[in-house]
């Protein structure tokens, strides 16, 4: 009985800070890639042609998110029965939006006009220990390029 | 030339269906399934059971120490109506053993009997006051014959055995102490529970027994007639009959069934013997809540 008031207890926590944190991030990240959406990120391996070489530098964005409680116990139960696993493709597919969006950061701070050769990379921070951690690391990074004005 | 990232569709990697309705799903339809596997094991534990040999459930009840019976006089008796009932009901056949059931008599004011593993049958003094006639006890008697000659006991020992094994490898409790804790409860001293139709298997073949024995099966219904007349109703059934069919079906059940297989209705009803009156008269003492000993008719 104490086990089940726990367990429910961590769900409501999980369930009552999980959602607020995503609502929040989505709301900062549609906010953010409007304001960046001039400095484009494209996975081309090449850059446009210019005339003259432009100078090139290496541009990152890393974040690390944790699943709450609530999406672990969902998506434990899913494991059962098969399927989509929705409450993780929200938690990932913030991450890598933000990832994108600190890389693009970083080369606006930089001066840089554009990120070509975009690439993105995932670590799972819970390798070994599967119930204790459960965070994943996305890893954005690609080359920005720094063309004068004119 | 300039170039821009294009705004993204919301929604296309992410689902739109609110977070709860998803689990609610998933709590129920995983409950359910468990529920089912968890039912069905205890069906086929059940069935299994019924095979195993009745020596070997012999042995198993060896491990349960038994209480010496608190009055020899009184357990001879009642040993002495068992074997002729377990004769009655053809019991050393079926179970292929010389003497398959020992009675236990305690001198406590529970009114309840009940049969367990081993062919063990414990009689409470309880309930041999409430009885008003040789042929009630009887019956009382023959039912907890047929659910040992129906092999209840182990029937419910390995059902029960089973279902706490699969929750507590669901539930992660240890599995050690809980199978422990079930072999332990379900032991000697303590009722194991029959299903309904259990109860109303034993109730024929321990009236077939008895009509065998008595010729009639007049006065048999009396104690489940005496228990519906009593004040208040089900609400203070004693322990024997809370698990059992209602009283008022029980009684058309057993007058149907002795229609539908011609047993007489008609005949003398013994009154119960000398040896317990006595006995009862020697030790009554005042209970917290009196018995209506007028409406026991001797």
């Amino acid at each position: 009985m104490v086990d089940l008031i726990v367990l429910l207890v961590l769900l409501a926590l999980g369930y009552g800070f999980g959602r607020y944190a995503e609502k929040t991030h989505y709301r900062s990240i549609i906010k953010r890639e409007k304001l960046l959406r001039k400095i484009p990120a494209i996975a081309s391996k090449f850059p446009p042609m210019y005339r003259n070489p432009p100078e090139t530098i290496l541009v990152t964005g890393g974040i690390v998110i944790s699943v709450d409680y609530f999406k672990r116990f969902v998506a434990s139960l899913r494991n059962i029965i098969g399927g989509r696993i929705t409450s993780y493709e929200s938690l990932l597919d913030r991450a890598r939006r933000e990832a994108i969006l600190r890389m693009k950061e970083q080369a606006r701070d930089q001066g840089g006009s554009m990120v070509f050769n975009v690439k993105i990379e995932t670590a799972s921070i819970s390798k070994g220990r599967k119930n204790t951690i459960g965070s994943v690391e996305v890893f954005a990074y690609g080359t920005a390029l720094l063309i004068k004005s004119n | 030339m300039e170039y821009t990232n294009p705004k993204i569709p919301e929604g296309i990697n992410t689902t739109t269906e609110h977070p709860l309705k998803e689990f609610f799903i998933l709590t129920a339809g995983v409950l359910a399934l468990i529920a089912i596997v968890v039912f069905m094991l205890g069906l086929a534990a059940q069935t299994i059971a019924r095979k195993i040999p009745f020596q070997m459930e012999l042995e198993l009840a060896k491990n349960y120490q038994v209480e010496p019976s608190s009055n020899p006089e009184i357990q001879k008796y009642l040993q002495k109506l068992a074997d002729r009932l377990a004769t009655a009901q053809g019991l050393s056949k079926t179970l292929k053993t010389d003497s398959p059931v020992t009675v236990h008599f305690y001198e406590d004011n529970i009114i309840n009997a009940f049969a367990t593993l081993g062919g063990n049958i414990i009689f409470y003094r309880g309930m041999l006051e409430k009885l008003p006639s040789e042929n009630a006890l009887a019956l009382v008697m023959s039912h907890e014959i047929a659910h040992i000659k129906l092999r209840h006991p182990i029937m419910a020992l390995g059902r029960g055995v089973v279902i706490g094994l699969a929750v507590s490898a669901i539930t992660g409790a240890s599995g050690q102490g809980l199978t422990d804790q079930i072999l332990g409860d379900a032991g000697l001293l303590t009722m194991l529970k029959f299903g309904r139709d259990q109860e109303q298997e034993a109730d024929k073949t321990g009236l077939a027994a008895v009509a065998k024995i008595y010729g009639h099966i007049n006065g048999t219904t009396d104690l489940f007639e005496m228990f519906n007349e009593l004040p208040g109703g089900n609400q203070q059934l004693p322990q024997f009959l809370s698990s059992h069919p209602q009283n008022e079906n029980r009684i058309k059940f057993i007058r149907q069934y002795s229609i539908d297989n011609n047993l007489a209705t008609r005949g003398k009803i013994l009154p119960m013997p000398k040896l317990i009156r006595k006995y009862l008269e020697s030790t009554s003492t005042p209970t917290p809540a009196p018995a209506p000993k007028e409406k026991i008719k001797n």
